[in-house]
């Protein structure tokens, strides 16, 4: 457009500001642009006024010197575009999908099956509207989901701390998953609050003792084995991320003492938590050393670890009737061993007499030390499928896919899972600005460490409790919260181009 | 010049600028006339193109400030990605400043009258 139509117009400014807003495809980020052009105008005719020129005449001036606001616009909306991911957005799908069929594939009955179906759906749309609105609202209204987290924190740990004293119980505070997610929420929160004081040293300073208070206190109330492994993935995903914006630059303070005062963050904060319950390393390093039952999950892995080995390539294993049965009841360890903890025949207590003989043999077992474990199943009808830990929803996706269909099986899923975040951080390190790029990183990051504990207990080196592997097991809250971090990670990368970062602890952009 | 030059020096200039000190974008194009002597005078508002694509590639960070007269503005600031991007210009920059050194050096001797071979 010629600068022409800006001469001797009143309305000179808002009208190149109009037409450059104009050519801005993404309609939010108009005002923030125009804003900082405006400004510029602004400090151009004070120029010329100093200079003696009239108000208007100045104004008209700025606006001519300016260039012309269509080509302005038009590059702005170049360097301001959404970047969409249809790839990850695809194998994302394709993951709940694969979530979704062994859902059914794996749970104890149908109603069980049922009930992880219906997760999945659901739980896809809500995956889609977080990609689709969460980042610009949280841009928008970033206190807002922080004071939530916050909150969500403080109420899990106060409820497990009464739960624990006997105080009050309630189910929904002390649901498993909702505490899983609760101690992965800490990564993303801690983020949050470290990028908010990223300028002042004191504030900074505070806000890492505080955090590694916060976390002393959750390890020292709420001690519990099911969230160990996920305090494990929250405490990497915190660590690695705050490298990561170190060496981004993102904090005003020398890069050398920011990683000092990390690393010993992170060690105070491990040492707490793996050192408070050193036999889970042990479980994790050497299971035979820790099996002491078929009940143990240190038993689970060096069972998986013996199938395993014994598995082909092509095809699953194969064993005859006599081995899965031995393997059924634990004989093939336990023989050698503590012949107590070989299971018990459970099969055919059709009369009074045969059920008194088996509940005395119960009470023999137990009396002796043993842990009986009831056999439902005989060499005539034992089956491969009786003999995997099953028995824990589908903690064993891999090595069960492995067992039944060969390494190759295995290794395929393992190849997607590994496609999945190659794409996932590819997409995180195209991310420029700071509080996005941290925000993807921290989320990409708790997926991932999920999935690194899910995967090594899958080839018998389980840490503590199982986690889930996102999107594809234990469709449930898992699900939800799942999507939120993956949700959210995807949105930061598609917007990050689009929408002006919030200064947060400064003014709001204008 | 080659519009693709003409964008690397405009970037290389601003992140020159910006590796002195953070400035608003009102304050680079003032630095850019007085550090030229009015060589530089560009189209003021062709440099925010140039600053946000920066801004997206994390060679130069923002964040605002109020000013004296209550104006809110936007700051940029380099980043080391940014030093190193400026130092991958510079180099750039020089390659070309050789290869036209080098045949204006040719050239300008046949002005004189030497007769080409």
């Amino acid at each position: 457009m010629s600068k022409d139509l800006y001469k001797n117009s009143p309305q000179a400014v808002s009208r190149f500001l109009e037409d450059v807003a104009d050519q801005i495809s993404y309609r939010p980020l108009r005002p923030a642009i125009q804003a900082e052009l405006q400004d510029h105008i602004e400090d151009r005719a004070d120029a010329y006024v100093s200079q003696g020129m009239s108000q208007e005449q100045a104004r008209i001036q700025a606006v001519q010197d300016m260039g012309d606001a269509i080509s302005i616009g038009t590059e702005l909306n170049a360097a301001h575009q959404l970047c969409p991911c249809p790839g990850l957005l695809l194998l994302s799908a394709l993951m709940l999908g694969l979530g979704m069929l062994f859902s059914g594939f794996f749970q104890w009955s149908p109603e069980q099956s049922a009930g992880g179906f219906l997760y999945y759906l659901p739980g896809f749309l809500f995956f889609l509207l977080v990609v689709w609105k969460g980042y610009p609202l949280f841009v928008r209204h970033w206190r807002l989901p922080l004071l939530a987290a916050a909150a969500f924190l403080v109420l899990n740990l106060l409820g497990r701390f009464l739960a624990a004293h006997g105080l009050f119980y309630s189910r929904l505070l002390n649901n498993p998953g909702y505490q899983h997610f609760a101690r992965l929420l800490i990564a993303p929160v801690g983020i949050l609050i470290l990028y908010r004081f990223r300028h002042t040293g004191k504030a900074l300073m505070t806000s890492v003792l505080g955090l590694a208070g916060f976390w002393l206190l959750f390890q020292m109330l709420c001690p519990d084995y099911g969230m160990q492994s996920a305090s494990v993935a929250a405490l990497l995903s915190l660590f690695v991320t705050v490298c990561l914006l170190i060496r981004r630059d993102c904090f005003s303070f020398r890069k050398l003492r920011l990683y000092a005062v990390s690393l010993a963050a992170f060690l105070l904060m491990g040492s707490s938590t793996v050192l408070s319950a050193p036999q889970y390393i042990q479980e994790f390093l050497f299971p035979d050393t820790r099996v002491h039952c078929t009940w143990d999950d240190s038993y689970n892995s060096i069972l998986i670890q013996d199938l395993l080995s014994r598995t082909p390539l092509l095809g699953g294993i194969q064993l005859t009737q006599a081995e899965l049965m031995d393997y059924g009841t634990g004989a093939w360890y336990f023989a050698s061993r503590d012949p107590l903890q070989i299971g018990i025949s459970a099969v055919g207590l059709s009369s009074e007499q045969e059920q008194k003989a088996f509940e005395a043999e119960v009470k023999r077992i137990r009396e002796a030390g043993g842990h009986p474990r009831y056999i439902h199943f005989t060499e005539e009808t034992v089956t491969l499928w009786d003999i995997l830990p099953q028995h824990y929803h589908n903690n064993y996706v891999i090595a069960v896919l492995i067992l039944q269909y060969g390494w190759a099986a295995g290794l395929a899923l393992c190849g997607v899972i590994a496609l999945f975040y190659l794409l996932l951080f590819r997409c995180i390190r195209h991310i420029g600005g700071r509080l996005a790029y941290g925000l993807a990183m921290v989320c990409g990051q708790c997926l991932l460490w999920q999935t690194v504990l899910y995967v090594l207990g899958n080839f018998g080196h389980q840490y503590a409790s199982f986690p889930t592997l996102p999107l594809v097991s234990e469709g449930r809250i898992s699900l939800f919260f799942n999507m939120i971090f993956l949700g959210f990670l995807i949105s930061a990368y598609r917007y990050h181009q689009v929408e002006m970062e919030p200064v947060l602890g400064r003014r709001a952009p204008v | 010049m080659d519009k693709r030059y003409m964008a690397l020096g405009t970037s290389m200039l601003v992140l020159k600028l910006l590796a002195q000190e953070s400035m608003y974008g009102y304050q680079i194009i003032r630095q850019l006339e007085q550090q030229s002597q009015n060589v530089f005078r560009l189209q003021e508002g062709t440099l925010y193109p140039v600053l946000h694509t920066l801004e997206h590639q994390g060679a130069v960070t923002s964040f605002q400030q109020t000013a004296e007269n209550g104006r809110l503005r936007k700051y940029y600031q380099i980043t080391e990605q940014g030093k190193r991007l400026l130092n991958e210009k510079l180099q750039e920059w020089q390659t070309y400043e050789t290869a036209v050194n080098q045949i204006m050096g040719q050239a300008l001797p046949a002005a004189g009258g030497v007769a080409f071979e």
